[in-house]
C-alpha cells in the first residue's frame, strides 16, 4: 500500500507545482498591471469616460483583452481592480471571460496549432467574444451590482476608497492582491491535482466521436487540467485525431473561462451563486457552438 | 514561493514542471516578486499590511513545508499510465539515427525542427537504427498485461506544463524483470522491426542492440 500511496503523492505534488509554477509569472505580471492601473486611472476619470449605453460599454470590455494579453490567471487581479476602479461587475465579468481569448497571444497559438483549418482560430474569437459579452450583458440587468459579489470584497471596495495613493499604497494593494489570489490558486491546484492523478483520461476519451458525449468530455477535460489559454490550442490540437472537432471548440471556449483553478481564484470576489451562474451559462454556451459546429463544420 | 522557485531555477529542476519556454520568465517573475516583497519589508511601518490570518493560510504553508521536503521530480509511470489511450499513435523519441536502410528527408523522420519525436508507424520501414532515451514503464500503460519480456520506452510530451502532458512509448522486446525496474530512465539503441502482437495487429517495436542505466536528464520532457 505504501510502496503505492507515496509515488502517486509524489505524483500528485508534481502535477500541482506544475500548476502553480506555470500560474506564477501571469500572476505576477497580472498583480504588477492591477496595481499600475490602481495607481495611475482615477475613478472619476472611469464614470465620465465608460460609454453609458450597455452594448457598447461590454463589447468594449470584451476587446480590452488585446491591450492586455495575459492569460486567465492574470486577468483575475485585473477584473478585480476594474470592481474597484468603478466599472461595474457585469463589465468585469466580460473582460474576465473576454480576455483569455480575445487576445493576440491566444488567437496566434491557434492559428499555429491548427494551421491547416485556420478559420477555426477566428471561429474561437469571434464566439469567445459573443459568449463573454452576452453573460455581461444579462449580468448588467441586475440592480445592485454589489449582490454578485461577496462581502468581504465589498468591505475591501469601501476600504480602498479612504486611502491616499503613492508607492506605499502600491506596495500594500500588490502585496494584498497577491497574496488573496496566489493562496486560492494553491487551494484550485490542489483539486485539480488530486482528479488528474485519480481519473483515467481513457475514461473520457473513450466518447470522442460521439456528437454531444465528445463534447462533455472536452468540457469535463477543460475543467480538470485547467491550463493556460494561451497555449490550450496545441492542447486541443492532440486530441484531433480522436475527438470531434466541435468538442474542441468547446474545450477552448470553456477552459480559458471556467476551470477548477479559476473557480477557486474567482472565490476571492464573487458570490458563490453568482460564480455558480457562470458557469451553467459559459457551459451551456460551450455545447451550443460544439454542438453547431459538429452539425454544420465539416 | 519564490524562494522555492529560484532554487528550483538554479538547480535546473524548472523544467520538471514546466515547458523550457517559461523558465525564463518564471526567474525574473520570481526575482521580481522577492524585490517587491523585500521593498514591503523594508517599508512595512508605511503599508497597511494586511495580517489577517485564515485557514488557507495554513494549508498554503502546509503545502510550502511539503514543498521543501519532497525531492524535485519529474512525472512517471503512474501518470503515463493514467493518461495513454490505446488510440494514440506509436511514437517515440529520437535522439539520433544511427542508420537508415533508405535515405530519408529530415523532414519526413522528424515532424517539426525542434521536435526529436518520430512517428514510428510511417518511418519503421525507412530506418533501420535509432537511438532512443526514455523510462520504462510496462505494458499496463496500453492496458496490457505486465510482460517480463517486453516494455515500453517512454517520454512525456508538454506544450504547457504537467497538467498537459502526453505520454508516448515504444516497445521494447528484452527481458527487464530482473535488470530493470519502473522508472528507470534507459539509453537505448536498436532496430525498429514490425511484430505481431497478442490481438494479431502488426505493431512496431524495438529490439535492442544496447541499454545503458542513465541519470534523470535535465530536461526529461519533449516539447
Amino acid at each position: 500500500m505504501t510502496e503505492y500511496m507515496l509515488p502517486l503523492l509524489q505524483e500528485i505534488f508534481t502535477l500541482f507545482l506544475g500548476l502553480i509554477i506555470e500560474s506564477f509569472p501571469f500572476i505576477i505580471i497580472g498583480v504588477s498591471i492591477s496595481t499600475i492601473i490602481g495607481l495611475v486611472v482615477k475613478e472619476s476619470w472611469v464614470i465620465k469616460h465608460i460609454p453609458k449605453n450597455r452594448f457598447v460599454s461590454h463589447s468594449m470590455m470584451g476587446l480590452l483583452g488585446i491591450f492586455l494579453p495575459v492569460c486567465e490567471c492574470g486577468n483575475i487581479p485585473l477584473a478585480r481592480r476594474l470592481i474597484v476602479s468603478k466599472f461595474s461587475v457585469s463589465q468585469a465579468i466580460t473582460f474576465l471571460l473576454a480576455a483569455p481569448i480575445v487576445n493576440p497571444i491566444t488567437f496566434i497559438t491557434t492559428l499555429e496549432a491548427f494551421n491547416l483549418t485556420k478559420e477555426i482560430a477566428f471561429i474561437r474569437i469571434i464566439c469567445g467574444f459573443l459568449i463573454a459579452v452576452t453573460i455581461g450583458l444579462i449580468f448588467s440587468y441586475v440592480k445592485n451590482q454589489n449582490t454578485l459579489i461577496t462581502k468581504q470584497y465589498n468591505h475591501t471596495l469601501t476600504c480602498h476608497s479612504t486611502h491616499e495613493k503613492n508607492i506605499f499604497y502600491a506596495l500594500g494593494t500588490f502585496q494584498r492582491e497577491f497574496f488573496e489570489v496566489f493562496k486560492m490558486l494553491f487551494v484550485g491546484a490542489i483539486i485539480a491535482a488530486l482528479t488528474q492523478a485519480l481519473i483515467p483520461r481513457e475514461v473520457m476519451s473513450s466518447v470522442g466521436t460521439h456528437p454531444i458525449l465528445s463534447i462533455l468530455a472536452m468540457i469535463a477535460i477543460g475543467f480538470i487540467i485547467s491550463i493556460c489559454s494561451n497555449i490550450d490550442a496545441f492542447f486541443a490540437l492532440s486530441y484531433s485525431a480522436t475527438f470531434t472537432i466541435g468538442s474542441l471548440m468547446s474545450f477552448m471556449l470553456f477552459g480559458p473561462m471556467i476551470d477548477i483553478k479559476i473557480l477557486s481564484m474567482l472565490r476571492t470576489t464573487f458570490t458563490k451563486k453568482t460564480l455558480m451562474q457562470i458557469t451553467l451559462l459559459v457551459t451551456v454556451s460551450a455545447i451550443i457552438v460544439g454542438l453547431l459546429m459538429n452539425i454544420y463544420y465539416v | 514561493m519564490s524562494n522555492y522557485i529560484l532554487g528550483l531555477s538554479l538547480s535546473n529542476k524548472l523544467s520538471f514542471y514546466v515547458h523550457k519556454r517559461y523558465v525564463l520568465m518564471i526567474t525574473i517573475s520570481a526575482i521580481f516578486c522577492l524585490l517587491v516583497l523585500l521593498c514591503i519589508f523594508i517599508f512595512r511601518k508605511h503599508i497597511h499590511i494586511h495580517e489577517k490570518v485564515n485557514k488557507t493560510d495554513f494549508i498554503v504553508i502546509a503545502v510550502i513545508i511539503c514543498a521543501i521536503m519532497i525531492p524535485a521530480k519529474p512525472l512517471t509511470s503512474i501518470t503515463a499510465k493514467q493518461r495513454s489511450s490505446k488510440d494514440q499513435e506509436q511514437k517515440v523519441n529520437v535522439e539520433r539515427i544511427v542508420e537508415e536502410t533508405k535515405p530519408t528527408k529530415k523532414s519526413e523522420i522528424k515532424p517539426t525542427e525542434d521536435s526529436t519525436t518520430l512517428t514510428v508507424k510511417n518511418s519503421a520501414e525507412k530506418i533501420k537504427e535509432i537511438e532512443a532515451i526514455g523510462f520504462l514503464t510496462t505494458g499496463e500503460m496500453f492496458s496490457e498485461k505486465e510482460n517480463p519480456e517486453e516494455f515500453y520506452i517512454t517520454r512525456f510530451v508538454v506544450s504547457c506544463c504537467t497538467a498537459d502532458a502526453t505520454p508516448m512509448g515504444l516497445k521494447v522486446k528484452y527481458k527487464w524483470q530482473n535488470v530493470f525496474k519502473k522508472d528507470d530512465w534507459l539509453k537505448i539503441k536498436g532496430i525498429i522491426t514490425p511484430s505481431t502482437n497478442s490481438e494479431g495487429k502488426t505493431e512496431s517495436v524495438l529490439i535492442p542492440t544496447s541499454i545503458t542505466p542513465i541519470p534523470t536528464p535535465e530536461d526529461p520532457y519533449l516539447y
